[in-house]
């Protein structure tokens, strides 16, 4: 049986500008991604691969193609229906941490599992085991403009992960941080994403993220390919 | 200073760019300067009214001859004439009547002489064709002269009769002269005149033998000595101006209110403004703080912000004078409607725009502008190209700022407790800033409200109402710099409106049990007249025996209205027979028992209402003295009692005493009591068929209609009030509109990354709706104490000066419910276009920002 959990078929995006001028940032992209795996997709900025990532959450649409997610179609779903895969199944890292600062640390993990109304005992549980795991147990209670970005970062992790989606999509998560703080984020969100088998799909320019990766891809000028990972 | 240009094209663009919030900025400065100007026009325009309605009276007389109670004795003056004691005078009869052919309108008959008037007005001209028209009023009877323009307006020409109606009893004029003047001003106060031969005016008005009052052009200061000792008894010299003066001081204190509450509109639009700069500033921080990097000194920061509001303030202004000017000859009418109810019959109903209004409102909006926008202008300053990232150190240094506020707001109260009571400051305009500084004060307390409450209401919310609600109150507390000031500019404008709803409806409610008090009457008949609060006109004698007939009657009483003169100024004396006066009257001071009040009235005191009181400072046991056709009677003050007829207060006294000094049995007021069993409504039936033939209209009202008619007249008089209140809480709205656009599309990337998420819309809907709401809740709360004080204010220290009315204060949960429901009401209107926004808005749209 076919361990596809995600497939993008012919998928293109094409932007308009004001002066009604188009530009194909994807174009007729054709992918599966195996269950389990970390996959980092490189590029240089503007190459469409946060594009990508939007895409396939959803929260932006496909020009043409196709993008199924757990043999459910993304590209022709309702805005509803997409929410709650969202809500449900996804969680996200961004490139600028977007922690809800008029929550806690605390707040702001558990965000997600509040959002289902479904709180148990093991899930706060396992929020505080997250917490822990990232270093910020003993910060829960600060809010989010006293942290740095590099323990801004380590909550979202935290928050990305807590209601077990089945996938997670990091946006540049290191792209924001020095290269001592981005590393101890990429070994923290490996180890998280394996140690609860989930699957990641990755968007970084930088190769010293995509080394924590088990397959690494590129876009360039539109296209996705196969490249070797980076030693 | 060369990046002044440039910071001022980065303000244009700044303005145009923000749209809307600019659009609202403008609509908050038009609608304070609006009212502003509008009432200034209105008090103006009402003023000028007064000033051309008495100068067509007065002429060009230096000085007046009056008497008090009854006329003056038309011997009298021509004894005077004979003995050249008058070298240029002018004997007046005058009296309002109604003309039918004018839509009812009242017109001044001036009844003169014309060979002995003609020097004294204006508006004769010097044309022998004039003088001839007057002299035609002489040869025939109930003949007289019109302004043209009126004839015109009416289609009425030369041997034409026209109707009129005085004191409930009809008779005709025939118009034999048209006079036409082509000074604007003269040509206003024409309209409101019919000019006839005196004795055409004694017959009309049954003054046979009397005169109203004789006219004087006096250059030599002695002559007017001379004159004075030969007075008779009950008659007094006066100079013209002090007669006018007295005129103006009458409607002084309610147009005084009437301005301060419309610079109350320009207070809550100073907010508004406030509000909306600060936001400006805070919102555009970090853009700020990229100026100081690229090296822009904080003196141009600050310049900058001060030239965006100098633009919004020009361009507000320049709107809000127009409308101002709309709004102000609308309202000029309403004012005069008020006047003539209860203060003075002016005849002139339209003046030209007062230009000094305009310059004032203009000076004050653009003024107004510039001065609120100054703290935040100076804040901008303080930001540096560190700290303009730093959100939470701007909010931190807020949150520490606001114990210094705090002392502020304390000393505020201090200051405007000092102001309202301290006997150095009497004059309202103390009064009114006092309120000011409280209301300020109190908006600091709401900032400080919100710091301490917040917080735990977010905990709280979160334990019982889940998430959501606590995200809104935890994020209240985390913009405080910018919820702070939005709350504090609602809870402003609901005070404001609170406080002036809960002093109508004190007033009102005072008014109303008063009115059950004193009107003991089942049945009251008089004349109707010009004012709706009293009545001066004579009933015919032969009504009042007829009334006097009337079966089934278990007490009757009658009242005669006249104007007297004291040694203060004019006084209106209220003759009574009534002897059961004590029992119907709430004494605010009294010198014996009631039950010995009327035996203390019989032997020669008297009783003096309130405002009169205040007016000329007279306490009990004192001794106030009457001019009478006896000479000058002191009469001693036994009691004073509310009242709330006129804010210049009446004295009362027995019938029996007045007829000791005044040679006068007319009665202008009838009161009658039922036998019981008997029903009013049948009774005041029968009554008025009964005199229905009788050829005097008269006014014959049960308690009940009695009581109603005044309470029309009560809110007929507040029209304007509530005019004003509407306006703050439509600036008002204008506010929280204003802050909401703000402080929601401010947040768009974190709604944006909330429904990235997986939020759904319902639930952003929920986290808006309850942050907007929990606004204007807190709004509506921190209102009602602030509403409370400024009511208390208004009630005890503002009408009493200005009135000298003692209101007894009415705390009227309604209107505090309503002051709450309006600020959540405004705040959820204002939240829907900035929900209607956020709806739209895609997550890739912030996304895409990243």
């Amino acid at each position: 049986m076919e361990n596809k959990f995600l497939k993008l078929e012919n998928v293109s995006k094409i932007y308009i500008d004001g002066a009604n001028n188009q530009r194909k940032v994807l174009d007729q992209i054709s992918i599966s991604f195996d269950s389990g795996q970390i996959i980092a997709i490189l590029g240089k900025s503007g190459s469409g691969k946060s594009t990508l990532l939007n895409l396939i959450s959803g929260i932006d649409s496909v020009s043409s193609g196709s993008i199924q997610f757990n043999g459910h179609s993304i590209s022709s779903s309702s805005e509803r229906y997409l929410t709650e895969i969202r809500r449900n199944n996804i969680g996200f890292i961004f490139q600028f941490f977007n922690l809800l600062p008029s929550l806690t640390v605390w707040e702001n993990v558990i965000l997600p599992l509040e959002l289902k109304n479904l709180v148990s005992k093991d899930d706060l549980l396992r929020a505080e085991h997250l917490l822990t795991e990232v270093g910020m147990f003993d910060r829960r209670n600060d809010f989010p403009d006293k942290l740095s970005g590099g323990e801004q970062q380590r909550v979202a992790i935290a928050r990305a992960i807590v209601h077990l989606p089945d996938l997670i999509l990091a946006d540049e998560p290191t792209g924001n941080l020095d290269d001592k703080n981005g590393k101890m984020v990429m070994r923290l969100l490996s180890k998280l994403v394996k140690e609860n088998q989930k699957n990641m799909i990755l968007v970084t320019h930088s190769r010293e993220a995509a080394k924590f990766a088990d397959q690494v891809f590129s876009i360039i000028d539109g296209k996705i390919i196969e490249c070797k990972k980076p030693e | 200073m060369k990046s002044v240009p440039l910071l001022l094209k980065f303000s244009v663009r700044h303005l145009i760019r923000q749209g809307w919030q600019t659009i609202l900025l403008i609509i908050g400065i038009l609608l304070g300067v609006a009212v502003v100007i509008a009432i200034d026009y209105a008090n103006e325009s009402s003023k000028k009214a007064i000033s051309l309605s008495s100068q067509s009276i007065t002429g060009k007389a230096t000085h007046q001859i009056l008497a008090s109670g009854s006329g003056i004795p038309e011997a009298f003056f021509a004894e005077m004439m004979r003995t050249s004691v008058f070298k240029e005078a002018s004997p007046i009869i005058e009296g309002f009547v109604n003309v039918i052919e004018f839509d009812q309108q009242a017109i001044l008959i001036l009844g003169i002489d014309p060979l002995l008037d003609f020097p004294f007005r204006q508006y004769y001209g010097s044309g022998d064709n004039q003088l001839s028209q007057l002299v035609a009023i002489i040869s025939e009877p109930n003949s007289g002269i019109i302004a043209k323009d009126l004839a015109e307006e009416y289609n009425l020409s030369l041997g034409d009769e026209i109707n009129y109606v005085f004191e409930g009893k009809p008779g005709k004029i025939k118009i034999v002269g048209l006079i036409a003047s082509e000074e604007p001003i003269v040509k206003e106060s024409l309209k409101g005149l019919i000019i006839a031969d005196i004795s055409t005016a004694q017959t009309a008005f049954n003054k046979i033998g009397y005169l109203d009052r004789i006219e004087l052009i006096i250059d030599d200061p002695n002559q007017e000595k001379v004159i004075k000792n030969k007075l008779l008894p009950g008659l007094v010299i006066r100079a013209t101006s002090e007669q006018n003066t007295q005129l103006n001081n009458m409607v002084a204190a309610f147009q005084l209110n009437l301005t301060a509450l419309s610079l109350l509109a320009l207070v809550v639009g100073g907010f508004l403004i406030y509000n909306t700069m600060t936001f400006s500033v805070i919102q555009r921080r970090e853009l700020i703080g990229l100026y100081r990097s690229l090296g822009f000194y904080r003196s141009e920061i600050f310049f900058m912000i001060i030239f965006e509001a100098l633009v919004i303030g020009i361009i507000g202004t320049f709107l809000g004078v127009l409308v101002g000017i709309f709004l102000g000859s609308e309202t000029v009418n309403l004012i005069l409607q008020t006047i003539n109810d209860l203060y003075y019959v002016t005849t002139v109903k339209s003046v030209s725009i007062p230009v000094a209004s305009v310059i004032k409102g203009t000076l004050l909006g653009i003024f107004a502008t510039v001065f609120v926008s100054i703290p935040p202008a100076l804040e901008a300053t303080q930001v540096t190209p560190r700290t303009a990232k730093i959100r939470s150190g701007y909010e931190e240094k807020v949150k520490r700022n606001l114990l210094y506020l705090a002392i502020l707001a304390i000393i505020l109260f201090i200051v405007s407790y000092y102001l309202l009571f301290s006997p150095y400051f009497q004059n309202l305009w103390w009064a009114f800033g006092a309120t000011l500084l409280v209301v300020i004060g109190f908006s600091i307390f709401a900032a400080l409200g919100l710091f301490f409450i917040l917080p735990g209401l977010s905990r709280k919310l979160k334990k019982y109402f889940g998430l959501i609600p606590g995200m809104a109150a935890r994020e209240l507390y985390r913009s405080l710099s910018r919820t702070a000031v939005a709350v504090s500019s609602l809870m402003v404008a609901v005070s404001v409106t609170i406080g002036m709803a809960m002093m109508i409806n004190s007033f009102r409610y005072t008014v109303s049990v008063w009115l059950q008090e004193t009107l003991a009457g089942d049945i009251y008949i008089s004349v109707p007249n010009q004012f709706s609060n009293r009545s001066s006109a004579f009933i015919d004698e032969e009504i009042v025996k007829n009334v006097f007939g009337y079966p089934d009657i278990d007490k009757i009483d009658t009242l005669l209205t006249i104007n007297g003169i004291s040694s203060f100024g004019d006084l209106q004396i209220n003759v009574i027979t009534n002897d059961e006066i004590a029992y119907e009257r709430i004494f605010t001071k009294t010198v014996s028992p009631i039950e010995e009040i009327w035996e203390n009235l019989e032997s020669g005191q008297i009783l003096i209402a309130e405002p009169l009181a205040n007016r000329f400072d007279l306490g009990v046991n004192q001794m106030l003295a009457l001019e009478t056709p006896a000479g000058k009677i002191n009469f001693k003050i036994v009691g004073i009692f509310s009242d709330y007829t006129s804010s210049q207060g009446y004295i009362m006294m027995t019938r029996s005493v007045f007829e000791k000094f005044w040679d006068n049995q007319a009665v202008t007021a009838i009161s009658i009591n039922l036998a019981p069993d008997k029903d009013v409504n049948i009774a005041v039936r029968e009554l008025k068929s009964r005199l229905s033939q009788k050829g005097q209209e008269l006014l014959i009202r049960s308690n009940q209609s009695l009581r109603e008619d005044v309470l029309v007249v009560f809110d007929r008089t507040f029209a304007i009030t509530n005019a004003l209140r509407f306006i703050a809480t439509l600036v008002s709205f204008i506010g929280i509109l204003s802050a909401t656009l703000i402080i929601l599309l401010d947040r768009k990337r974190e709604f944006g990354m909330l429904k990235a998420i997986g939020f759904r819309q319902k639930e952003l809907n929920q986290l808006v709706l309850t942050e907007t709401g929990l606004m204007g809740f807190f709004a509506g709360i921190f209102a009602i104490p602030t509403g409370i004080v400024i009511s208390l204010i208004l009630v005890y220290v503002i009408n009493l000066r200005s009135f000298g009315w003692t209101i007894q204060f009415y705390l009227d949960f309604w209107t505090i419910i309503q002051g709450v429901i309006i600020a959540m009401l405004a705040a959820f209107t204002a939240s829907i276009y900035p929900l209607r926004k956020l709806n739209k808005l895609k997550p890739i749209m912030v996304m895409r920002d990243e």
